[in-house]
């Protein structure tokens, strides 16, 4: 099997063959969101896997618990959860990222009981006053994971946990600057896979098959001659949804959402106390549309993103909105609202979590695409 | 430094379209107090004066050149008052206007023609398509907490961009203040408070509005006069028959909302604890007054009002002899508050904004909403409770069904659910709400 193969494999379904190995002799913590630090679970030798319903197409047993009203990701994973699938998980850690996975995990917690579960309260600003909420949050979470599981971690576990996690973020972002050439060696659907892998197997092993990976890509020939896009909005967790993208003649050269740049293009400080260096680091990454204050709100997004379209040479952006999320929808208001300012195309694709309504995403993303040539 | 606006003679349709209806209805009173017809009306002459009175203020505040600040229904409104600017409840203008017509129908259709999604609250979207075509009064500068909801966050971020004003947030943490609570942690209180008190520096910097202490403690005492009257009358509405009609408790929020630390609100709070004790002393209610009927189900109505249709409350009564005794903005929790010193004062604000109706309930686990609830049906000896979910509402849509269950399984007491855009008619009308509560008295309960 080569080393694409292997990451598609990974990131299929929950659990992988990589989640089932670790299960023979250690613990699995689910986690929900891109704000809780995996190096803190990492360090008390845990292996942390980004929940979400992949490879699930059901929603029945949710529907009966939360409403059509509520996002279909949240929907489907507690429908994942309700069925029982989830049940390889020793635990979960959860956070107010939005209401619909917050409310997800009430109906999770009172009517699945996970074994062991944490919740943060993570802050929607990041001054000092944030931060020293946050730090007090996350040694918290440090102390319930040790009296849990009856362990100790200690700052020196941290640390190493950090120096290996700022690898995968190097790593990653070898891989994104690759993107930036004018011709790409890589297709975005197969870093949708990557990325989805990274999530969801031990970073050990996900350094190492990116490491082959990059050096086989490093001479390799690419795509050229396609319209660049950059996908901006809700989670994409699956490859297919990239790949109907760029079946219809273009190449997605980068993104902004918690299953691309927003995961992994700021690291965390190896020097001082290792809980304010994940502090700053989570607080003040790449922020979700969650955070409202000068630091992470909406005018620094855009920045953010400006700088992405100008790095990788993008042509158009798609937005993709989940149903019913309110946070990305106002977000992406007003991000086109920018944008057409500045003269970049985009587009609004609004989706269901599972894949459906290909027709018609593929209707609107030709005509797009189109545009752009 | 922000300049506030120069004097001007600009007037806002919205707002003159709330200020108009508001004049029609006092004038309404004064002819059928002239007329001696008694004072049993469904809304009080009282309150229609005090919320008129807001709102006119707004174009004397722009007269004085005293800067115009916009809030968020999750934060107190004295805060604004002692700063001696005028404060704009953002969501207390869109519900009126929901309240007095139709015309806010179109504010709605211009801001999702503009790109904000049909699916967002309602609560933010009214203004916003009321602003994108300048007919709202535009503030000086935005104060928001990160409380109730997705949407608040969002939309007033949208604010923030479309006014391009200074803008103050605070972030309001998941956990409880209350040491009884499971979720309590300690460090709630000084967190959420030291926030609040970063409002005046911003303030100053901003604006030039200096905090003057002396105007804060009067600010407090007087929103402290009102908040024991809102203790008391939510005690009176306890008894059996409730003295008061349906709307009573959220009329008490709604001018909380708007007027807490001013004397207005002590008025209408005070006639308002006065009606309502004299009632229960005589052991009647004014169902009884008004119409003859009997008190047959007393209701817990578990959302906000359905501002488009206030007469449905009417009807319950008349027809079902259903009168709500409390409802969740109505229940005030927020205690008076120690007005020994600026710490006292500024922990017991912060405390009661975590307290605040739907804040209180909606920012933490589902437990803050179940035990709220769980405690209204016993304390009011509810026989039901009646979740008209708002549309724009996700988080509480996303436990809906947990309560019902609940409810039902610890304190015996049915719940029903249905969908309503609070604020538009247009997605579920009231003949079918009608018919739904219909059913509900008539073979649930
Ligand atoms: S898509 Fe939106 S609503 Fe759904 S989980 Fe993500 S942020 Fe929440
Ligand atoms: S009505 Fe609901 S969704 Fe709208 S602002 Fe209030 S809490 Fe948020």
């Amino acid at each position: 099997m080569d080393i694409l193969e292997k990451m598609y494999e990974a990131a299929e379904k929950l659990p992988n063959s990589w989640i089932n190995d670790w299960k023979k002799t250690g613990k699995v913590l689910g986690y929900l969101c891109s704000y809780i630090p995996e190096e803190i679970l990492h360090a008390a030798k845990i292996l942390p896997i980004r929940v979400t319903a992949r490879g699930h197409s059901e929603s029945t047993l949710a529907d009966a618990c939360m409403s059509r009203l509520n996002c279909p990701f949240a929907r489907y994973l507690l429908d994942t959860v309700l069925s029982g699938k989830l049940d390889f998980l020793d635990g979960v850690i959860a956070y107010n990222s939005c209401d619909h996975i917050r409310r997800m995990f009430d109906n999770w917690r009172l009517r699945h009981k996970p074994p062991f579960y944490h919740f943060l309260s993570i802050p929607h600003r990041a001054d000092e006053l944030a931060m020293k909420w946050f730090q007090g949050e996350l040694s918290n979470l440090r102390s319930h994971l040790e009296s849990h599981f009856k362990i100790t971690i200690s700052d020196d576990d941290l640390k190493e946990s950090i120096k290996l996690y700022n690898n995968t973020y190097d790593l990653l972002q070898a891989l994104y600057d690759l993107r930036k050439r004018e011709d790409p060696p890589i297709k975005g659907s197969d870093v949708a896979a990557i990325m989805t892998a990274c999530l969801s197997m031990p970073k050990e092993a996900f350094n190492d098959l990116l490491s082959q990976l990059l050096d086989e890509l490093e001479g390799k020939e690419g795509y050229s001659d396609l319209p660049r896009i950059m996908v901006v909005g809700s989670l994409v967790d699956n490859p297919e949804y990239i790949k109907i993208i760029e079946d219809l003649g273009s190449i997605v050269v980068t993104d902004s959402h918690c299953f691309g740049t927003k995961y992994f293009s700021d690291k965390v400080k190896i020097e001082g106390n290792p809980i304010e260096a994940l502090s700053a680091r989570y607080l003040l990454k790449s922020p979700c549309p969650r955070m409202i204050d000068e630091r992470t709100g909406h005018e620094k997004r855009l920045e953010l993103i400006k700088s992405l379209i100008k790095e990788y040479y993008v042509d158009g952006v798609i937005f993709e909105r989940m149903t019913m999320c309110d946070l990305w929808s106002g977000e992406i208001f007003m991000l086109q609202n920018d944008l057409k300012q500045l003269g970049v195309p985009t587009l609004i694709l609004e989706r269901d979590y599972i894949i459906s309504g290909v027709g018609q995403m593929k209707t609107r993303s030709q005509a797009f695409i189109e545009v752009l040539k | 430094m922000v300049e506030a606006q120069a004097p001007s003679s600009k007037k806002y349709k919205m707002w003159d379209t709330v200020i108009g209806y508001l004049t029609r209805m006092e004038e309404l009173f004064d002819t059928m107090m002239q007329a001696e017809m008694t004072q049993e009306q469904i809304v009080n002459p009282l309150f229609i004066r005090i919320l008129n009175n807001y709102f006119k203020r707004l174009y004397e505040a722009e007269a004085s050149k005293r800067p115009v600040l916009m809030y968020n229904f999750c934060i107190p409104p004295e805060i604004i008052y002692a700063l001696d600017g005028y404060p704009i409840c953002q969501e207390a203008g869109s519900v009126a206007l929901s309240i007095v017509g139709k015309q806010h129908l179109q504010y709605i259709d211009i801001a999702e023609e503009n790109g904000i999604s049909a699916e967002q609250c309602n609560a933010q979207k009214i203004w916003i398509g009321a602003a994108m075509v300048d007919e709202v009064p535009p503030p000086n500068g935005i104060i928001y907490a990160s409380q109730p909801c997705d949407s608040t966050n969002i939309l007033y971020q949208v604010l923030e961009e479309l006014y391009q004003i200074p803008t103050y947030t605070m972030d309001v943490p998941y956990w409880a203040h209350d040491p009884a609570s499971e979720f309590y942690d300690e460090r709630v209180v000084p967190y959420f408070s030291e926030q609040l008190r970063g409002i005046f520096p911003w303030a100053e910097k901003n604006f030039g509005l200096k905090l003057d202490p002396e105007r804060l403690h009067q600010v407090m005492e007087l929103s402290n006069q009102a908040r024991e009257y809102t203790l008391e009358i939510n005690e009176l509405m306890k008894a059996k028959p409730t003295p008061l009609p349906s709307m009573t408790t959220f009329t008490t929020y709604l001018t909380l909302t708007t007027a807490a630390g001013t004397q207005d609100a002590v008025d209408y709070c005070k006639w308002t604890r006065d009606k309502a004790a004299d009632l229960v002393r005589r052991k009647t209610s004014s169902l009884q007054e008004m119409y003859g009927l009997e008190e047959k189900f007393r209701v817990v109505w578990v959302y906000i009002p359905i501002f488009w249709s206030l007469m449905l409350y009417d009807w319950m009564e008349r027809k079902f002899g259903a009168v709500i005794v409390q409802d969740l903005m109505g229940y005030h929790l927020g205690k008076p508050i120690d007005v020994s010193n600026e710490n006292t004062i500024f922990n017991g604000l912060a405390r009661s904004i975590l307290d605040i109706p739907m804040g209180a309930q909606s920012r933490g686990p589902a437990e803050y909403y179940l035990d709220y609830l769980l405690h209204l049906v016993k304390e009011y000896d509810a026989d039901c409770a009646i979740f008209g979910g708002h549309m724009g509402c996700k988080h509480s849509w996303g436990i809906a069904t947990l309560l019902k269950e609940e409810l039902y399984k610890r304190a015996g007491v049915p719940m029903l659910v249905f969908e309503v855009d609070t604020m538009d008619p247009r997605q579920v009308s009231e003949k079918d709400i009608k018919q739904k509560l219909r059913t509900f008295f008539k073979e649930v309960l």
